[in-house]
């Protein structure tokens, strides 16, 4: 009752919607990187949207179902592949027993979401079966999959192959939106203007932990020494030496660097899917804006749900 | 508490922080506490967590769970509900906390750094670890790892700066001075904190009902064995 990792990836982890309530004791969150796909990956398998699925890297690992059950690919398309038959990212799809599931190059995005109908039987720690690969805990064994590795399904069952579930999170991934934070209106005439006009670039030594930026190096008007104060993901952070990182799912709990700002939410989600010498540009919205665009977002999840719901009945 | 004396900022659509101050200083580190502690455990449906800090507090909410957004904004709600814990938290709030002692292997293979801090401001062994256990230290927070404290305040006379370049694996139980902070390391993780010795005390026990020792507000007193 379970699928098994024929050939491990770069970096595939177990990750759900994240571990919330524990920042006081320096237990960061985790999570998908990508919520907005994890969300779509469970919806298309009538999931709860919050399930644990296989966060795939390219490279991405290879896997045999040894057991029939309905799974979804969301997020990047890694041209996945179902015994050779090439399969579409937002999709419902049934595997039978035996059948192989491949991903044979990178044709978008950078992070693909393997969900399984009614999930996988995967120990919680702290309320969320995310992997803590700092901590070497939580989802499977606290550590990337392995060959060989053993994924056990909760109850296994087929699906039919609905609708396509749209990709409308990514379409804007060329401009996040932040909410500015206690630095950003300290940042020098030029630093603002070059945040405005020059777009940023994400460095391939970016991770889960966090997006490093390549663009213009931001400087601020005084170089008073700050403590340290709560950081979430999204939160821009200014290094010393003038360049940028966006904390991610693996961030830290606390950052003593100066804070420019926060992205929302549903662009998070997008920054995720861009990779190295991807550009896009970083603009600063009000809170209203910023709390209008969630529910947008929001309301988004609500019409894919309908949707799907519509298409059963 | 006067609540005028705070200011707040924005931490995406989803968060809020409110600081007490800009210093490293007990009194604000136990309102922040305090204040924290209040909200985590007052019944808002909206709220996904609570941090403090040395002298603030970071509330995450749920902005679906927030009634009336369309009248005012979701920051506006959160900022109205913190302020009201504020203003009922007594100035010198009561310390619930507990006192840990930590007993430490100084030196050598357990503090390969000792040599360098020793060297820095010109003691012997024996004068820098007795100035290091000569002082109760307060946990101001737990972050960076899962349970590393960030504790102080250390005497001037043995504080060091940070590594110039990171060691790649500092082990778990190792004990460290950065500036006038100390800290131990719960585990095996990259580092760049000065290593002056090790203690065997489980700092990270994720299988317990609290998966770390230690609490932030927490004294710690040393020990040499």
């Amino acid at each position: 009752m379970s699928v098994i990792v024929l050939k491990s990836g770069i970096h595939d982890t177990v990750q759900d919607g994240g571990r919330y309530g524990f920042g006081r004791f320096g237990i960061n969150p985790g999570g998908a990187m990508d919520l907005s796909a994890l969300r779509t990956g469970n919806l298309l398998m009538r999931n709860k949207e919050h399930l644990p699925s296989v966060e795939l890297h390219f490279p991405a690992s290879e896997f045999r179902f040894e057991q029939t059950c309905g799974f979804s690919l969301s997020g990047g398309d890694f041209c996945p592949e179902l015994d050779g038959k090439r399969l579409e990212t937002g999709r419902a799809y049934t595997a039978d027993k035996g059948a192989v599931l491949r991903f044979r190059k990178k044709i978008s995005g950078e992070r693909c979401y393997l969900s399984v109908r009614n999930g996988f039987d995967i120990e919680s720690w702290l309320g969320s079966c995310s992997t803590n690969t700092t901590a070497k805990i939580g989802g499977f064994r606290g550590r990337p999959l392995d060959d060989g590795d053993r994924l056990e399904f909760l109850a296994p069952e087929p699906i039919e192959t609905g609708p396509r579930a749209g990709v409308r999170p990514y379409e804007n991934s060329k401009i996040v939106r932040f909410v500015p934070g206690p630095s950003f209106s300290e940042l020098t005439a030029i630093s603002h203007a070059s945040l405005k006009n020059r777009p940023f670039e994400i460095r391939s030594d970016s991770d889960r932990m966090g997006s490093r930026l390549k663009g213009e190096p931001l400087y601020l008007l005084n170089d008073e020494e700050r403590i340290s104060a709560a950081v979430t993901r999204g939160t821009i952070q200014l290094l010393p030496d003038g360049n940028v990182i966006i904390l991610m799912a693996d961030h830290q709990t606390h950052g003593g660097y100066p804070d420019l700002g926060t992205v929302i939410a549903p662009d998070v989600a997008g920054l995720a899917q861009l990779g190295p010498g991807d550009e896009f540009r970083l603009v600063p919205i009000s809170i209203p804006e910023a709390e209008q665009a969630f529910l947008i977002h929001e309301q988004g999840f609500r019409y894919l749900k309908t949707g799907l719901r519509l298409f059963r009945n | 508490m006067n609540a005028d004396q705070i200011r707040h900022y924005p931490v995406g659509e989803c968060g809020l922080t409110v600081e007490f101050g800009k210093a490293i200083d007990p009194q604000l580190n136990q309102r922040a506490l305090a204040v924290s502690e209040k909200v985590r455990t007052a019944g808002f449906e909206w709220l996904i967590d609570c941090v403090p800090s040395y002298a603030s507090v970071t509330v995450f909410f749920d902005l679906i769970q927030i009634q009336n957004l369309t009248y005012t904004s979701a920051q506006d709600t959160v900022l109205k509900a913190v302020i009201d814990i504020v203003r009922e938290t007594s100035n010198d709030p009561a310390e619930n906390t507990s006192t840990f002692d930590v007993p430490v292997r100084f030196g050598g293979d357990h503090g390969p750094d000792m040599e360098t801090v020793c060297e820095h401001n010109g003691l012997t062994e024996t004068e820098a670890v007795e100035l290091f256990l000569s002082r109760e230290y307060r946990v101001y927070l737990l972050g960076f790892l899962p349970g590393f404290a960030y504790m102080g305040t250390l005497d001037r006379r043995v504080a060091t700066p940070r590594l110039n370049n990171p060691r790649q694996v500092v082990k778990a139980g190792s004990v460290g001075i950065a500036g006038r902070q100390t800290g131990i390391y719960p585990l095996d993780s990259p580092g760049g904190w000065r290593i002056i010795g090790r203690t065997e005390l489980p700092l990270f026990t994720p299988h317990e009902e609290k998966p770390v020792l230690f609490s932030p507000g927490d004294k710690v007193r040393f020990s040499a064995v």
